[in-house]
This record gives C-alpha cells, sequence and structure tokens, in this order.
C-alpha cells in the first residue's frame, strides 16, 4: 500500500507540491493566529504591574492639594497596617510638613520641611533646577525613617558648623528646642532659605496634637484592583466635586487613572475582539482547508473508478488516499513549523496546535471526499466521468 | 457560457468554489478591517499620551567642581548653559522625532464684572506678595507723616562712539514716609486695608522736588504690599512688625529714569511724574477721593490711574496652546482638569471659541462649565521675575493695562473645563491660576506693546514628541552637541501606552499577515482547480477548431462570474461578522465600525489577483497541444 502511495504522489509532483505548499501556509497561518491573544493578555498583566496611578489628596473642591492641615488619622491610615488594611493597597507615601525653625548660624528663619519622598515635593524636582546629593552613608531611603539629619541648600554649607568627627550639621531652634541635624545631602538649585529632613523626625519633635501633612500623595500598589480600591477609598475620602463646600478635616482624593483607564479599556476591548474573531478565523480557516481538500479530492474520481474496477476494495482505496494524503500533510506541517520556528524567536505556545487543527481538518476534507466519492458502485463512478 | 453551464451541472464542486472563495474573502476583509480599526485605536490611544520635553537647567557638576567664591564662574556657567539650551530647542524644532512645537503666546483679556485672584484670595496664609503682580495696584487717600530722603548712589559707565569709556557717578532720589490711610479708593478684594502705610518713592515733581509734604492729604497710587504672613510653630500670624506697604507709581508707567540734573555741585539722576499719570495728587481739607475724582482736576486719575486699577483688576492672563497637555504642569499632573473636559483636536483645528479657566478662578466668580464669558483681548506685555536663590528659573506676569494697550470687542468664550494647579507658585512652568487657557487658532494676536519681550520664556514653548521616541530623540541631539539638555515627561506612555499599543498594532499585523497568506493560497488553490477542471473541456473546443483566444475568453467568462459572485458573498459576509463583532465589543470607537469602501478596494484587488492567476494557468495549459493531451487523458 505505501508503495502504491509513493508511486502515486510522484505522478503527480505538481499537484502534490501546490498541495504541500497549502498546507504549510495553513499551518503557518495557523500558528501566526495562535500566539495573538497570549501577546496580548501579556501586555494588559505588563501594563497592570507597571502602571503608576498617582492618588493626591485634596481639599473637598479638589482644587488644592498643598497647604492642607491633613491630620495624623490620615496619615496612620496610610502608614499603619496595623489598623487598616487601606495602607496594604497603596505605596510611596508622600508626605509634607514645613516647621518655622530660626537658625543661629544665619541670623534668620528657615524652613523645615519633613518629607518622606523627594518627587513628593515640588520644589525638589529636576524640572525646577534642582540637584539632590546625598553625602556618604545616607540615602533617599533614610527619608522614611525618623532619623535626625537633614538636606541642605548648597548655598548654606559655608556657614554651617562640623561636628567632632568634622561632618556637617545645622542647629536650629523650634520654640525654644534647640535641634541638631547632622547633614545627609546637599541640593542645589530651589528655596536657599528651606531645609529638609524625614518627616517622621519632625513629627517627632511635634506634639500628638501638631502632627499633620500639608499634602499627601500614593501610588496604588495593585492596578487590577483600582475599582475595590476607588470603593474602600471613599470610607476616608470623598471624591472632588468642584462645587462643594470644603470643610476641615474633610478631603477628598484625586485619582490620576484617566490615561490608565483609557488604556486598559482599549486593550480589554481588543482582547474581546480577538477572543471572538479568532475562533471564527480558526473555523473559517478550518473550513477552507477542508474545502481545499474535498475539491481536490473530487478531481481525481476517475482515478478512485480505475482503482476500484481493478479490484481495489473501497476501504483500500480509502487507505490509500488517505495515506498519501497524510504523508503530505505531515511534511507540509513540520515544514511550517520549522520555517516559522527559523523566523520567529519564541514559537506560541498553542502554535502546534494550530498548524495541527489546520491539518486535521484538511484531513477530515479529504477522508470526507473519498468516502462521498467511493460511495457510489464502480460502474456508477465510471459513467459519471464518461 | 460552456463552462458556466458546465459548472452549474456539478453543483457540488461549484458550491465547494463558492464556499472557498466567499471565506476566504470574507477572511481577507475582516483581517484588513481588523487591522485598520486596531491601527485606529491604537494611534487614538497614543494621542492620548504626550511626550514632551523639557530644558534641564540644572548644572550637576556645580557642587564637586566649583568653589563657592567663584560667583563669576558659576553665574557665566549658568549663562553658557541657557544660551546652550537655547540653541538645543532651536535646534529639536528641526528633529524628525518631534511632533509638535507648542508655541503658546501670553497676553490679557478683560472681562467685565470678573475679579483676578490673588495668593491670599483663597488661604490668607498662602500670601505672598510677589506672586501678586499686577493685581496688587492700589489707590488711597492718606495724610503724608514725616518724609525721610535719602540719596541713593550710583554709576554707570558711558562709551563714547570713540570708544572711550567715562564713568558717571550720581544720586538717585529716595523718599519714605509712615503714611495713615484714611480712605481705601481701589485694593483688591483679598487684601485687608491697613491703618497704616509705609509708602516708599523715587518720583519727583517738575523741579524735582519731593512732591509730598509732612501732614498734607494726598492721593496716592502704587504697587501695594500687604503685611507679611509669618509661621510660628504650628500657627500663622499677620506680620505686625511691619506695615503695609505702597511703593508709589508702577514700572509699566515710569520704567525709566528721565534726565540727569546738577544740584548743589551733585549729579542727579531724575524720575519725574509724568503727565496724566501723577503718582498723587493734594486734597483739600475735608475733600475726599470722590469728590476730587469728580472734579475737573481728578480727570487725569479717573481716565488714566482708576482706569489702570480697574481693568487690570478685571483681566486674566490669557495663554493660547495647541496642546494644553504639552504644558508641564498638565503633562505632570501638578494640574488637571476636575470639571468639565480639555479641547478636543477639532477644537484645536477650528479654532472654537472655548477655554480653560482655573479653579479658584471660576470659584470666585461662580463660572462653572457650560457658561460663557466675553473676554475682550489686549496686550499690554509681560515681564518675567528670575528667583533670587535660582537665575535660572524665571517666572512670568501679565503688566498692568495701560491706555496705549487697546482693548479689544469682546468675544464670547465658552467655558468647557476647569483645571486645578498649584496655585501661586514661582517656578519656570507656573502659571498664574488666573490663566485662561484658549485653542491658539480661536484668537487673533492683539498688538504688542513697543519694546515687547517676545516669548523667550519656559512657560511659552513646548517640545511635544512623538510617543516612544525619547531615546532616539535624546541620540540626535547628542549627535548635535545637545546632549542632556532636556528632561522629558512622557505620562507613562514608555511603562503602559507603548507596550500595550505596540502589541495591540503586532497583532493587527499578524492577522492581516494570516488572512493574506489564506487568501492568496485560496486563490491559487482556486485558479488551479478551475483551470485544471475546464482543460478537457477547453482542449475539445480547440480539437472543434475554436480559437486559443475564444477559449481563454470562455473559461474567463466562468471564473470571473464564480470569483466575482463569491467575493461580494464574502464582503457580506465579513460586513456581517464584523458588524457583530464590533457591536459587541466597541463601546467607544463604535464609530470605527467596518469600512465598506476599503474592503471594497480590497475585494477588488483580490479579483484582479485570481483573474491574473487564472490567466496564468491558462495560458501555460494553452501552450499544450490539444491532441497530445486528449491522447494522455485517454491513456490515464
Amino acid at each position: 500500500m505505501l508503495a502504491l502511495t509513493f508511486k502515486g504522489l510522484l505522478r503527480r509532483k505538481v499537484s502534490c507540491l501546490l498541495f504541500t505548499l497549502l498546507v504549510c501556509i495553513g499551518a503557518i497561518g495557523m500558528h501566526i493566529l495562535s500566539g495573538i491573544l497570549e501577546n496580548q493578555e501579556d501586555a494588559l498583566e505588563k501594563i497592570y504591574d507597571e502602571s503608576k496611578i498617582l492618588c493626591v489628596i485634596s481639599n473637598l473642591r479638589g482644587t488644592k492639594t498643598d497647604g492642607l492641615q491633613i491630620v495624623s488619622a490620615y496619615i496612620d491610615l496610610c502608614l499603619t497596617d496595623e489598623k487598616y488594611d487601606f495602607c496594604t493597597r497603596i505605596e510611596k507615601v508622600c508626605l509634607k510638613r514645613t516647621v518655622v525653625c530660626h537658625m543661629e548660624a544665619l541670623q534668620e528663619d528657615v524652613s523645615l520641611i519633613g518629607i518622606t519622598y523627594t518627587d513628593g515635593v515640588d520644589e525638589l524636582l529636576p524640572q525646577n533646577g534642582v540637584v539632590i546629593q546625598f553625602l556618604e552613608n545616607y540615602t533617599y531611603e533614610n527619608l522614611l525613617g525618623n532619623e535626625a539629619f537633614c538636606i541642605v541648600p548648597y548655598a548654606m554649607l559655608p556657614i554651617l558648623a562640623e561636628d567632632g568627627d568634622g561632618r556637617l550639621q545645622a542647629a536650629l531652634t523650634m520654640e525654644e528646642t534647640t535641634i541638631t541635624l547632622p547633614v545627609g545631602g546637599i541640593y542645589t538649585g530651589g528655596d536657599a532659605r528651606t531645609i529638609y529632613c524625614p518627616f517622621r523626625y519632625v513629627a517627632s519633635l511635634l506634639t500628638e496634637d501638631k502632627i499633620y501633612t500639608e499634602s499627601l500623595s500614593f501610588y496604588v500598589k495593585d492596578a487590577r484592583s483600582l475599582e475595590s480600591f476607588r470603593e474602600e477609598s471613599l470610607k476616608y475620602f470623598s471624591e472632588p466635586k468642584f462645587t462643594a463646600e470644603d470643610a476641615d478635616m474633610y478631603f477628598a482624593m484625586i485619582v490620576h487613572d484617566d490615561l490608565f483607564q483609557v488604556t486598559v479599556s482599549s486593550i480589554k476591548e481588543n482582547i474581546f475582539m480577538l477572543r471572538l474573531l479568532i475562533p471564527l478565523l480558526y473555523i473559517i480557516s478550518a473550513g477552507i482547508g477542508f474545502l481545499a481538500s474535498f475539491l481536490f479530492m473530487r478531481g481525481r474520481k476517475r482515478e478512485f473508478a480505475v482503482m476500484r474496477s481493478l479490484g481495489m476494495h473501497r476501504t483500500q482505496v480509502i487507505g490509500v488516499i488517505f495515506l498519501e494524503q497524510f504523508l503530505l500533510c505531515i511534511v507540509s506541517t513540520l515544514l511550517g513549523t520549522v520555517l516559522l520556528q527559523t523566523l520567529r524567536s519564541r514559537m506560541p505556545d498553542g502554535g502546534i496546535v494550530g498548524g495541527c487543527l489546520f491539518m486535521l481538518c484538511y484531513l477530515g476534507g479529504v477522508l470526507t471526499a473519498i468516502i462521498w466519492i467511493t460511495n457510489v458502485t464502480v460502474m456508477k463512478l465510471l459513467k459519471t466521468e464518461d | 457560457m460552456i463552462f458556466l453551464k458546465q459548472i452549474f451541472r456539478s453543483p457540488v464542486r461549484l458550491t465547494a468554489f463558492f464556499l472557498l472563495l466567499s471565506l476566504t474573502g470574507a477572511v481577507l476583509c475582516i483581517g484588513w478591517n481588523a487591522y485598520a480599526q486596531v491601527r485606529h485605536q491604537a494611534e487614538s490611544l497614543r494621542e492620548q499620551y504626550t511626550t514632551i520635553a523639557v530644558p534641564d537647567y540644572r548644572m550637576q557638576m556645580l557642587m564637586e567642581e566649583m568653589p563657592e567664591e567663584e560667583v563669576n564662574a558659576f553665574i557665566r556657567g549658568l549663562l553658557d548653559r541657557r544660551e546652550l539650551i537655547r540653541q538645543a530647542v532651536e535646534a529639536a524644532g528641526d528633529s524628525k522625532f518631534i511632533r509638535l512645537v507648542d508655541q503658546r503666546e501670553l497676553f490679557s483679556a478683560y472681562i467685565s464684572g470678573c475679579k483676578a485672584i490673588t495668593s491670599g484670595s483663597v488661604d490668607w496664609k498662602a500670601y505672598k506678595s510677589t506672586l501678586d503682580v499686577p493685581y496688587n495696584l492700589a489707590v488711597f487717600t492718606i495724610t503724608c507723616g514725616d518724609i525721610e530722603r535719602t540719596d541713593m548712589d550710583g554709576s554707570s559707565h558711558m562709551t563714547s562712539p570713540e570708544g572711550e569709556e567715562t564713568l558717571t557717578e550720581y544720586s538717585v532720589v529716595n523718599y519714605s514716609f509712615i503714611a495713615r490711610v484714611e480712605e481705601c479708593v481701589s485694593l483688591h478684594n483679598a487684601y485687608t486695608p491697613s491703618e497704616e502705610l509705609s509708602v516708599y518713592g523715587n518720583i519727583t515733581d517738575e523741579g524735582g522736588r519731593i512732591p509730598f509734604e509732612e501732614g498734607e492729604r494726598y492721593l496716592v497710587w502704587g504697587v501695594y504690599t500687604g503685611q507679611g504672613i509669618i509661621q510660628i510653630g504650628n500657627r500663622w500670624e499677620v506680620d505686625d512688625m511691619l506695615p503695609a506697604q505702597l511703593h508709589l507709581g508702577h514700572d509699566v508707567i515710569y520704567r525709566s529714569f528721565d534726565e540727569f540734573y546738577e544740584q548743589n555741585g551733585k549729579l542727579y539722576l531724575d524720575r519725574k511724574m509724568k503727565e496724566g499719570y501723577p503718582i498723587c495728587a493734594k486734597l483739600e481739607d475735608e475733600e475726599d477721593a470722590a469728590a476730587y475724582l469728580a472734579s475737573s482736576m481728578g480727570t487725569d486719575w479717573q481716565e488714566n490711574i482708576m482706569e489702570i486699577c480697574n481693568i487690570t483688576s478685571q483681566s486674566v492672563p490669557i495663554m493660547t496652546t495647541n496642546k494644553v497637555e504639552s504644558l508641564l504642569l498638565f503633562n505632570s499632573y501638578d494640574a488637571s482638569i476636575i470639571e468639565g473636559r480639555s479641547f478636543t483636536t477639532d477644537e484645536y483645528k477650528n479654532g472654537s471659541k472655548v477655554c480653560i479657566i482655573g479653579a479658584d478662578y471660576a470659584g470666585e466668580n461662580g463660572l462653572e462649565p457650560g457658561d460663557t464669558i466675553s473676554l475682550s483681548f489686549y496686550n499690554s506685555g509681560y515681564i518675567s521675575q528670575s528667583s533670587e536663590a535660582d537665575p535660572s528659573i524665571t517666572q512670568y506676569f501679565i503688566e498692568p493695562y495701560t491706555n496705549s494697550a487697546k482693548i479689544r470687542d469682546p468675544d464670547e468664550y465658552l467655558v468647557i473645563g476647569v483645571y486645578q494647579s498649584s496655585g501661586f507658585i514661582f517656578n519656570s512652568y507656573a502659571f498664574s491660576p488666573n490663566t485662561i487657557f484658549v485653542p491658539a487658532a480661536s484668537v487673533t494676536l492683539p498688538d504688542t506693546p513697543a519694546g515687547y519681550m517676545g516669548r523667550d520664556l519656559d512657560i511659552l514653548t513646548s517640545l511635544v514628541l512623538h510617543n516612544g521616541t525619547i531615546d532616539q530623540f535624546e541620540a540626535e541631539m547628542a549627535d548635535n552637541g545637545y546632549g542632556g539638555c532636556f528632561l522629558y515627561f512622557d505620562q507613562g506612555f514608555s511603562e503602559t501606552g507603548g507596550a500595550g499599543t505596540e502589541v495591540m498594532e503586532q497583532n493587527a499585523r499578524r492577522l492581516l499577515v494570516f488572512s493574506v497568506i489564506l487568501f492568496l493560497a485560496a486563490g491559487i488553490l482556486f485558479a488551479f482547480l478551475y483551470v485544471k477542471w475546464s482543460a478537457r473541456s477547453a482542449m475539445i473546443m480547440r480539437l472543434n477548431g475554436a480559437r486559443p483566444g475564444k477559449v481563454l475568453i470562455a473559461i474567463m467568462e466562468c471564473s470571473l462570474v464564480i470569483t466575482g459572485v463569491s467575493l461580494i458573498i464574502g464582503g457580506i459576509i465579513s460586513y456581517s461578522l464584523f458588524s457583530w463583532i464590533c457591536g459587541l465589543v466597541f463601546t467607544r470607537y463604535a464609530s470605527l465600525s467596518y469600512s465598506i469602501l476599503q474592503s471594497f478596494l480590497i475585494l477588488g484587488i483580490s479579483f484582479l489577483f485570481i483573474m491574473a492567476v487564472c490567466i496564468c494557468f491558462i495560458l501555460r495549459f494553452m501552450t499544450w497541444n490539444p491532441l497530445q493531451f486528449m491522447k494522455k487523458e485517454v491513456a490515464e
């Protein structure tokens, strides 16, 4: 049977070549199609992972985000995970508290601003011409603790005293209390009368009732749960409303998620479209494979008639032809897969399945056509051809 | 028609041909429309993001390399950097990575009945006198106290045409006095008029004399500085140590000194009172400001000075833009639309008369989206002030109205959005919360005043890059010697939007490639099978004496009908399927459904392709000898 099959194949070189090509193209097409959805879903995951959704606390009207007096209860809400679940859903909480101190060396009052992150303070942003340089043993992370150290303006350096180890330090007086802060960083640009230090350090200098932050902003930790985060935040913060009346101790939260929402909804729409489209394309492609093989087989009616008239049983005819087409399909699908593998760095997971699906559909068409054609008597088959 | 009749006698084959071609045609149309749709969607998404390049004035090596005493070197370095950045901005304009250079214009608009806000309007603690320009003009009736005269010494280098340099030393008369305020005639409502004023001046009368006498009553005008606000520990207080101040006159009128004159052997540089804009007017006993202003003596005051104060207090800065998101504060979310919306592309393009106003300004004047305001544009110029701490940081302030600025007839603008911003802050990219943004094309620029300084402000220029081209742009700038001159802000495009749109487009391309490949394969297959099927009949026709051309036409007629009808059916299938999918999926992009015209074109091209392949196959077998073909057929 195998010899017969090979002979049959060799006799129709052009047809075989053409059909090898067709199945090969079909398999490649299915490969191409198969990774699309996964790609898009990966992209969505990446967006969820990398999106930084900024939330800024404002007055109830949403018009003011700085110079507020956000009391310690809100600070605890954002920082203390023992009491509140809210803080586990946010990160990079930017706080700011200004106290005025007298600097004897300068003979002037200076602002001592407690912060948690330098990029949460407009005055320290690079676009405002500010460069911050931390000294040895100090980094941005030190601002998160309550260590006594400060970042001073470059212009202030000459008037600062040194401690016993030769380290610069700033001596300040705050409400009759003198504090000495080792210099942990220097900044150029910006206001030359402002000293920055960790927020918690400033808080430690104040009595409980005087602790507040002038501005509060943070990022949502998991963008996937943005909606539930919004719902939860409504327990503590209102939605800003331009026509609202401002009230002390009540604040609104501005969520800068417009672009995130637009991006995510676009990609979700795209994924939804692909989910509908891809199966449809699979079905159509499978149908095309089926039709192609069916048409091809119909053209060989006479051949089957002769085989039957020479005494071959119907199942034998089906076997020979099916084997012939099966071999063709295997070779073509492998060829397509290898070709695609060499052209692309990574084969999508469903690639092989897609290729095999096309092959199966093609073979299904072959089988249907042969059964259909050989389902009649030999004489009728020969008569039709005449 | 022979072949057509023949194929209709074989309905299974015909149906299979129809199905094959219509399905592949449908796939092709779906693939193309999906591609076009996703590209459009990705483009719309990219449009939402704005990537900008902002000059970076930071001098990072300052701390390590420059000793403190080298102040001159520092200033030189700063100027060099500014010049470098100016050149870089100019060069960047020609870069292919630049999508838009938003060159904004700044001028003023008078809005009758509206009141501009000042730094202390919303929160008295936030009062900063330097940020209240130009709304700090004031008119008072005062009683003059003890006048203190101070001759301030100065010098100037004069170079003659021959190049000879001479040094001129002179004195400027400055005077000050404490005045008791009798009446506040004009002052922004955010200020609490104080009972006492420190009055400062250097403008003299025609004879070079100080135009005040102790104990006399005067109507005066000038720049008002309220009492400072100080923070003591945890509380804020008005600084009572220093009274409020009034600096007589205003630079917009008294910008330059007039002339040198000699008195008692000493050279003085004089700034004389200008006609029409006196800095003071002596009041008779019992005469109040209203009576004086109503009298013929008060005409200049009424027509000029009061007019300056009134119009200025009802004027706001107007900034034109072609993309409001290209302003750094909007781009980095330090400013955002909190009510209403931003401008649409069409509004920018058509120059629609719409505007975005500040939240505090809107609150103060009871405005909200949907209201209309009458803007009477004029341009009296602007001044830019540098930060004392960092000269590279400059901020603009519009100048007060003067009679030389022509106020246009009012234009009705619809308020479409309200923005919140960082308020009254001092930095190069900050704008006053009074600022109203309008589309650039919506306004014909008012005439600029004499000596207008142009647009050399960071706030007035934004370099908008094509999204995702920051690295390429920086490399191009570095190649041109301008590396490290810019800071970039892309609203998170590189982390989110970029990756998302890239994958969307990549997938759409893959869909298109798939559908094209499938169509090409099926088209070729159809042509091969059809021609193969028709070969025997064609050869019989040839043997019966039909010319090859006639045979070719006969075969083509049939294929033309099959292909044409199949592709039309395919088009209908694709339209139904795609519209159904779009209807299910898209909410915001509903208008971007199936493109009939494009599909028609695609199907037309596909039709021509199949015809061409059919012709190729037919021509191939037409070269065969009919007799030999038949012999072979019989032998088989």
